[in-house]
């Protein structure tokens, strides 16, 4: 009850979304990167969200391998989203992921209201089903035009040109991971820049220069630069 | 017949960060006698790139009065014709009007106030560019025009050269901004809406949307008088309103910040029939509004928020005045082609039921009605 004209207020929700690969060739140290990157920027994604009181952060997971799995059935507020590691088997169905996120951002899934989506796909290789296909389908809901889609390929047998079709921004090109620090700082970047970027009010980054409706949101801002000196220690993929 | 209030609120997430409110409202009566009113709205987009949206928004708003007010010099003439010609008081080609004009405004504020690199809205514009990917070119290429700019303004002494020079399409985006709003009168209403934003028509059998919302606005995105192509977004109609119980008791009319800060379209819904209530008076209403209005910014979206409301003034008559209310209200009917026949026979049956209730009160020994 309020004192306020009108029903329940509430700030504005920003769905986060994890799209990883889980394919048996993410075995190994790349799995292992990954569960440790995306754990250990938690901390930092909720500090980031935390900024804009009024923008409530949800994630949601979804792997794929043979086939996808969602990790909940429902987007977690942030606060109190967890990491479950992951383990690496099967094909690499990045098709079948991209139809399930054509469903999870269609019309009638996601809140009206929302901000635009975060959509972060992240892979090490090459789709062994229809992606075309399946991205066709997702890039035909409204929700998935507006989303800011970012993607990380890892190590070097990643096809860039899968990453920047998913990306659909000739300006934004996909990050490469060749190393854990590289997946690291980019996990870290997508967890707190990009959920600043996209949570923050109208006033924050410039507006893309073509005449399509305006983009409030802007273009996300510049990805961390890699340091030639951090990879010498490092494994490289 | 109309009453009118607005009020734009700075957002609450731009209040923590010094940034000035990007909307602009207006209302109010366009007779004398206020049978004829407006309620505008328009929001500025208030990224670093739009620097001037907050001015863009303000021009917005004065362009769309001024289209109304022409279009109520054309209702005049239509119906001292006798006709009842909506297409030729209120045309699609408003649209185009409404645009042209605002970038002819936009022109004359630019020339009169070039923007230089020393501006704080351009300094943060360029700021934001230098901080996104291949952001050092487009800042490269915004000083160049800036600079070209400066060229063209120490080149012309007189103001009329400097205006042939400075091109709008370049600066046309940092004016960008949202409008919508409503002209009504005793039997019509007029709209116009480019962008987001809603527009709530309260009527004694509910209250709903004026214009359903649509796909093309989610996520923040809406179209924009500073897109080329801005007049295939634009809806822009008007119509009679179909017998008294269809005649709107109240239009509400508010930029995005409003609606999304309700986590249902029913409480947006709500928001119009608790602010336009008979029993709330216009002070009561000038009064609170604006602290409604900062609350709902601080606990839902942190926009900017405005809201321009128009509102039937409450009738105290008498039966007979009633009647004779009903029996004018017949003859305009008549007069307008277009409504007369649904006119007389929605007319006919109130007056019948006035008759009986009359009737019943003088058989009970009431007198009046109020």
């Amino acid at each position: 009850m309020h004192d306020l004209p009108g029903l329940e207020i509430a700030n504005r929700p920003l769905r986060f979304y994890w799209v990883l690969d889980t394919s048996s060739s993410m075995s190994g140290s790349k799995i292992g990167t990954l569960n440790h990157a995306i754990r250990e920027a938690l901390p930092a994604m909720r500090d980031a969200a935390a900024e804009n009181a009024h923008a409530s952060v949800e994630v949601k997971v979804l792997t794929f391998a043979s086939g996808t799995r969602w990790m909940t059935p429902a987007p977690v507020p942030v606060e109190t989203f967890t990491w479950t590691d992951v383990s690496a088997d099967g094909l690499t169905d990045m098709g079948a992921a991209m139809r399930e996120m054509a469903k999870e951002l269609s019309i009638d899934n996601m809140p009206e209201r929302g901000l635009p989506p975060v959509v972060v796909l992240v892979s090490d290789g090459q789709p062994t089903d229809n992606f075309d296909g399946g991205l066709k389908q997702l890039l035909e809901q409204p929700w998935a035009k507006r989303a800011v889609r970012i993607a990380i390929g890892i190590g070097g047998d990643v096809v860039p040109d899968v990453l920047r079709k998913f990306i659909g921004h000739v300006e934004i090109e996909p990050l490469q991971a060749d190393n854990s620090k590289d997946l690291v700082n980019y996990i870290r970047w997508v967890s707190t820049q990009i959920v600043k970027a996209v949570s923050a009010p109208k006033d924050q980054t410039p507006t893309e220069e073509n005449d399509t409706p305006t983009k409030k949101h802007g273009l996300p801002p510049a990805p961390p630069p890699v340091d030639p000196a951090d990879v010498a220690d490092d494994v490289v993929w | 017949m109309w009453s009118a209030s607005h009020h734009s609120v700075v957002g609450a997430s731009h209040l923590t960060k010094g940034v000035p409110c990007q909307d602009a409202s207006a209302a109010g009566l366009i007779d004398k006698q206020g049978s004829w009113a407006y309620a505008i709205v328009a929001d500025g987009h208030g990224s670093a790139r739009h620097f001037r949206s907050d001015v863009g928004a303000r021009i917005a708003v004065s362009v769309l009065q001024e289209a109304f007010s022409q279009a109520y010099n054309r209702i005049l003439d239509d119906q001292s014709e006798g006709l009842a010609n909506l297409s030729v008081q209120w045309p699609s080609s408003v649209a185009q009007w409404v645009q042209l004009r605002w970038q002819d405004e936009v022109h004359s504020h630019l020339v009169a106030n070039p923007p230089t690199s020393d501006d704080l809205g351009v300094r943060r514009y360029l700021d934001a560019l230098s901080k996104t990917k291949g952001g050092e070119r487009k800042e490269a290429a915004v000083r160049e025009d800036l600079s070209r700019l400066e060229d063209v303004i120490a080149k012309h002494a007189g103001l009329e050269g400097l205006q042939e020079s400075i091109a709008v399409a370049a600066w046309a985006d940092a004016y960008g901004a949202t409008l919508l709003g409503v002209m009504a009168g005793p039997a019509a209403m007029y709209w116009f809406q480019l962008g987001d934003g809603n527009i709530g028509v309260v009527r004694e059998g509910g209250t709903d949307y004026l214009l359903q919302p649509t796909d093309e606005i989610l996520g923040n995105e809406t179209p924009s008088l500073c897109m080329a192509g801005a007049v295939e977004h634009v809806e822009v109609g008007g119509r009679y309103f179909d017998g008294p119980y269809d005649t709107p008791s109240a239009f509400v009319v508010t930029t995005d910040g409003l609606p999304n800060s309700y986590v249902e379209r029913r409480g947006f819904l709500a928001f119009c029939t608790d602010v336009t209530k008979p029993e709330l008076s216009d002070d009561e209403l000038q009064t609170k509004l604006p602290i409604w209005m900062a609350e709902i910014s601080r606990q839902g979206s942190g926009d900017d928020i405005s809201v321009a409301i128009l509102r039937v003034k409450p009738r105290e008559l008498s039966a007979d005045s009633q009647l004779s209310a009903d029996r004018s209200w017949l003859l305009s009917g008549v007069r307008n082609s277009f409504a007369a026949v649904r006119g007389i026979s929605v007319a006919r049956d109130r007056i019948s039921q006035r008759c009986e209730q009359r009737q019943g009160r003088l058989d009970s020994g009431r007198t009046s009605l109020l």
